[in-house]
């Protein structure tokens, strides 16, 4: 091929010729059109996007809603349909505690929480004539996953509407922002009801998994609300270990446990353990330790904890095994369950290198004791 | 279908004699816990317990 003749002028169509005008319309044109309409049509090509995902949202909340009203009506054997009422506490709304002037707002978060807690209990309680603890704190837990599916599902297609009504480019450029990660826990919380409904221990069950070990063979205590706990020894120390009641699907109240016992008991140090989401990078079920009150949680736990460790001057020191949301909330992976042994030598560690013999520990173990026993 | 919507996840039961030591992976069954006695060791007749549960993903 030859390339010394080649023209310029030509290629690029700025030629006297009408090809050559033409050719200069096609270069222009363009330009003209994305200088003016540039945002719309990135509006569109954007919204194509989100639009797709809000349809797979809307599926999640659809399929995880007959997923439960399924499981309610073939293994619960409901006194009334469950239909209507399950329909009807999706919808219930919180309304979060004014915070104009911070001061006193955890107690009243916390008396929220609790009593939409006992509410839902108390709602779930109501449609059967019997039903174990097991069961209610299981179809509470499925019920938390569709509402957040739902409130997912309504909140993103409420912002991408408000975008497409306006035609405001810059408004549907958070969402676009954030829909990857709204995704990633709705497609986890789609997977959570599988093991949910079987009674399988999900990832972020670790804590009381390594907690639970240590406290067969013990005498066991009511802590505070689906909180249990007891007393062990190891190497000349006093051991306090805390979890949630297994094997019901439940967080417990650790806080209010730790409120409970710590006065009484005075331990010396406290150790908490905990499922904690991993960094990208970072490898799934590996540990890390650190110091500070393990829990996560809206924060009203964590506020107790912080409180009453202060109050009497504990140090606490924390565990975390780390996890992807997914892993955290749906059945636990072989990875993370071969590591409660390593975390349970890695806690006599800790005990023997921060406290005496004489001395009293409590043993945390925070998280969802699905399936686990103790 | 996506990549993800096409894995398979199986469930086990992992099964260790509170004697001998001996350990006895199985397909998770409903009623499963962990730290529950489910029945006797095949090798010494002690009592064995669930030590984990978890899955395993196919794709």
């Amino acid at each position: 091929m030859d390339f010394t003749n080649f023209d310029l002028g030509e290629f690029f169509g700025i030629g006297d010729d009408f090809l050559s005008e033409m050719m200069m319309l096609v270069w222009i044109i363009p330009i003209i059109i994305f200088v003016f309409y540039g945002q719309r049509i990135q509006l569109i090509i954007s919204s194509n996007d989100i639009k797709k995902d809000i349809s797979k949202l809307e599926e999640f909340t659809s399929d995880s809603r007959h997923k439960l009203i399924h499981y309610i009506r073939n293994n619960l054997n409901p006194k009334v349909d469950p239909v209507k009422k399950i329909d009807s506490f999706l919808d219930y709304f919180t309304v979060m505690p004014i915070d104009l002037d911070p001061n006193g707002i955890i107690p009243k978060i916390n008396h929220l929480v609790h009593s939409r807690e006992d509410f839902t209990r108390l709602q779930v309680k109501s449609l059967f004539n019997e039903i174990s603890d097991f069961e209610i704190a299981k179809v509470h837990n499925l019920l938390e996953i569709v509402t957040s599916l739902q409130l997912f599902h309504k909140v993103t297609r409420h912002l991408y509407l408000t975008a497409k009504k306006q035609k405001n480019f810059p408004l549907i450029l958070p969402l676009q922002m954030m829909i990857p990660f709204i995704m990633e826990e709705a497609n986890a919380l789609k997977d959570a009801v599988e093991s949910m409904k079987n009674g399988q221990p999900m990832g972020d069950g670790i804590g009381p998994m390594v907690v639970g070990e240590m406290m067969l063979s013990t005498s066991k205590q009511n802590a505070a609300f689906e909180t249990v706990w007891s007393k062990s020894e190891y190497a000349g120390r006093e051991l306090l270990l805390v979890k949630a009641e297994g094997p019901n699907a439940t967080v417990g109240r650790p806080g209010e446990a730790m409120e409970n016992i710590i006065p009484q008991n005075k331990p010396d140090l406290i150790i908490m353990i905990d499922a904690a989401l991993k960094l990208e990078g970072e490898d799934s079920a590996s540990i890390a330790k650190g110091f500070g009150a393990a829990i996560g949680g809206i924060g009203t736990e964590r506020f107790k904890i912080e409180d009453v460790a202060t109050k009497n001057n504990i140090p606490i020191l924390a565990i975390v095994i780390k996890q992807t949301i997914k892993e955290a909330i749906t059945l636990m992976s072989e990875d993370i369950a071969k590591q409660a042994k390593s975390v349970r030598t890695q806690v006599y560690e800790m005990i023997e290198e921060n406290s005496n013999t004489g001395q009293t520990v409590m043993i945390v173990g925070v998280g969802n004791t699905l399936g686990i026993l103790q | 279908m996506s990549k993800s919507e096409r894995k398979i996840t199986n469930s086990y039961t992992y099964l260790e004699c509170k004697s001998c030591k001996n350990t006895t992976k199985r397909k998770f069954e409903s009623g499963d816990c962990v730290f529950q006695s489910l029945g006797k060791c095949s090798e010494c007749d002690a009592d064995l317990m669930v030590t984990m549960i978890f899955g395993e993903t196919i794709e």
